[in-house]
């Protein structure tokens, strides 16, 4: 167990600058939104929040195995504590960045209505579905959301370590031209008519459905890793 | 602690780093790793620490396989050159992590060493000079407690004082509470006489074996007369041999300590850190060739 929460503390102590910038530089972004909003009522102003999470916990997870697997192993951990680890870690981060969300999020909703701000439009994804639903419900989307793509990201960072940059920019090339080929066969409709039809619960379960998968891939690829990445 | 070495063979692509190296290491004791640069010796600690896997053979700490083996590898310790800790972490933050990963942490002990090597609790370890960060793993690794420490060349850019109070530490501690410590060094001529168990690596494979007296025994320089040297070498191992005008020189490892020295030939008992020397120039030579 204190392997564990060693991993944990080792890998906050090694990411938690790069969140408190990201954080400070996201949360002004959206408070600046506001208030050009309310002195800006002719604009219609869009808030990006949780794109901006979106891209930053996929940045981040495409560097923690090159930040942390060598200094875990070497305190001991074996690789599956590593990927408990790791997951782990990548949860609670969705689950701050999301809890930071919420709560810029509200702050901006709650200055709209006290001030009659219109040209402010802050997405969430609650709005795909049913706009009544709660910020707190939106949180939870969020998090599965970001935990996603921080899976994705993980799946990314092992094709660069284990098959260094040929074998991970080989990997990110079948993945866009899977993307392009989807066009022309017009899958994305279909995904987005699948998408808008469902409801949050399903929404949340395949998001982390997917982060399992994903994971699960992860760990499969990672169960003889070295400390040696394949770019050194 | 034993560890338990067999037929250990670890390939990168088409070149062999260790090839078919088997012995076994009784603990507690202070064992000298040596070879020179390229020689397999961070590669073997990578596989003893479970941070690389073999391509074949097996390594084991008391019957146990160490590769994905988190319970076992909390009695491991190993501290490398470098990348030893996060970037962005202070040296108070290093303790508390020390603390959680190892079950025989000595707070106590890492306090005082901390003061030792003047080092402070609210240093980063991204603005610490490498001595400054090189104390900090010698300090991890005394005070981990681990039943085998393995330190592979933990001292870059410490100065020789801060080197001599590794090496009191060394002793001190294992005194104290006997353990394995591996310690892997060029500095050998400093270190030797540390060391009560010698492992020399070359070209991948163990060489030699043997407690650090044996081997300034049983290994000598003969100087003297091709046909009286070649008699004396008979069927010893000759590990490097030269010649300057008529005096022929080999270096040769008994199986047993001489007894006597031959007429016409003069014996010096040679040194580890000229050991390791003459095995680089044999390395150079074979190039050469």
């Amino acid at each position: 167990m204190n392997q564990i929460k060693g991993g944990l503390y080792a890998l906050f102590l090694s990411f938690k600058r790069d969140f408190y910038i990201f954080t400070a530089i996201n949360t002004m972004f959206l408070l600046l939104a506001l208030i050009m909003g309310m002195l800006l009522p002719d604009i219609q102003i869009i808030t990006i929040g949780i794109f901006m999470v979106g891209i930053f916990t996929f940045i981040i997870s495409m560097k923690l195995l090159d930040r942390s697997l060598a200094i875990l192993l070497r305190y001991g951990l074996d690789r599956n504590r590593y990927i408990a680890v790791a997951s782990g870690f990548m949860l609670l981060w969705s689950l701050a960045n999301a809890a930071v969300l919420f709560v810029i999020n509200a702050v901006i909703l709650f200055f709209t209505k006290q001030f009659d701000v219109v040209s402010v439009v802050v997405p969430r994804l609650t709005m795909l579905y049913d706009d009544s639903l709660s910020l707190a419900v939106n949180y939870v989307m969020d998090a599965s959301l970001i935990f996603m793509l921080a899976m994705i990201g993980m799946l990314i960072n092992v094709m660069f370590y284990r098959y260094g940059a040929v074998g991970g920019y080989s990997f990110i090339g079948i993945i866009l031209a899977l993307l392009f080929i989807g066009m022309p066969l017009k899958w994305y409709g279909h995904l987005i008519d699948g998408l808008l039809s469902w409801n949050a619960g399903l929404f949340i379960a395949t998001m982390l459905g997917l982060a399992a998968t994903i994971l699960a891939i992860v760990w499969a690829m990672t169960r003889r890793v070295s400390t040696i990445s394949a770019n050194v | 602690m034993n560890i338990n070495v067999s037929q250990l063979t670890k390939q990168y692509r088409e070149r062999k780093v260790l090839d078919e190296v088997s012995f076994t290491l009784n603990g507690p004791a202070i064992i000298g790793f040596l070879g020179h640069n390229g020689a397999g010796k961070t590669s073997f600690l990578n596989i003893l620490a479970g941070l690389v896997a073999t391509s074949s053979g097996t390594i084991e700490i008391n019957g146990e396989p160490v590769f994905n083996n988190g319970e076992l590898m909390k009695q491991v310790c190993l501290i490398a050159e470098t990348g030893n800790f996060p970037l962005h972490v202070t040296v108070g933050q290093v303790l508390t992590m020390n603390k959680l990963f190892f079950p025989n942490w000595n707070e106590e002990l890492a306090e005082d060493l901390l003061l030792q090597f003047s080092l402070s609790k609210r240093d980063k370890i991204k603005n610490m000079s490498k001595g400054m960060v090189s104390a900090l793993g010698i300090i991890t690794g005394i005070a981990s407690g681990a039943p085998i420490t393995i330190f592979d060349e933990p001292y870059i850019g410490m100065d020789a004082s801060g080197r001599q109070l590794f090496y009191e530490l060394l002793v001190e501690q294992h005194a104290i509470e006997p353990r394995t410590f591996i310690l892997s060094t060029h500095l050998i001529d400093e270190a030797s006489n540390l060391f009560e168990d010698v492992l020399i690596m070359h070209e991948g494979k163990l060489i030699i074996h043997q407690p650090y007296d044996d081997i300034q025994a049983n290994i000598v320089k003969a100087k003297g007369k091709k046909e009286e040297l070649e008699a004396y070498i008979a069927d010893n191992k000759v590990i490097h041999r030269s010649q300057f005008m008529n005096e022929h020189t080999a270096v040769v490892m008994h199986n047993e300590t001489p007894i006597a020295t031959p007429t016409g030939l003069k014996l010096e008992s040679i040194k580890l850190q000229e050991l390791m020397i003459l095995l680089s120039k044999n390395k150079r030579r074979e190039v050469k060739q």
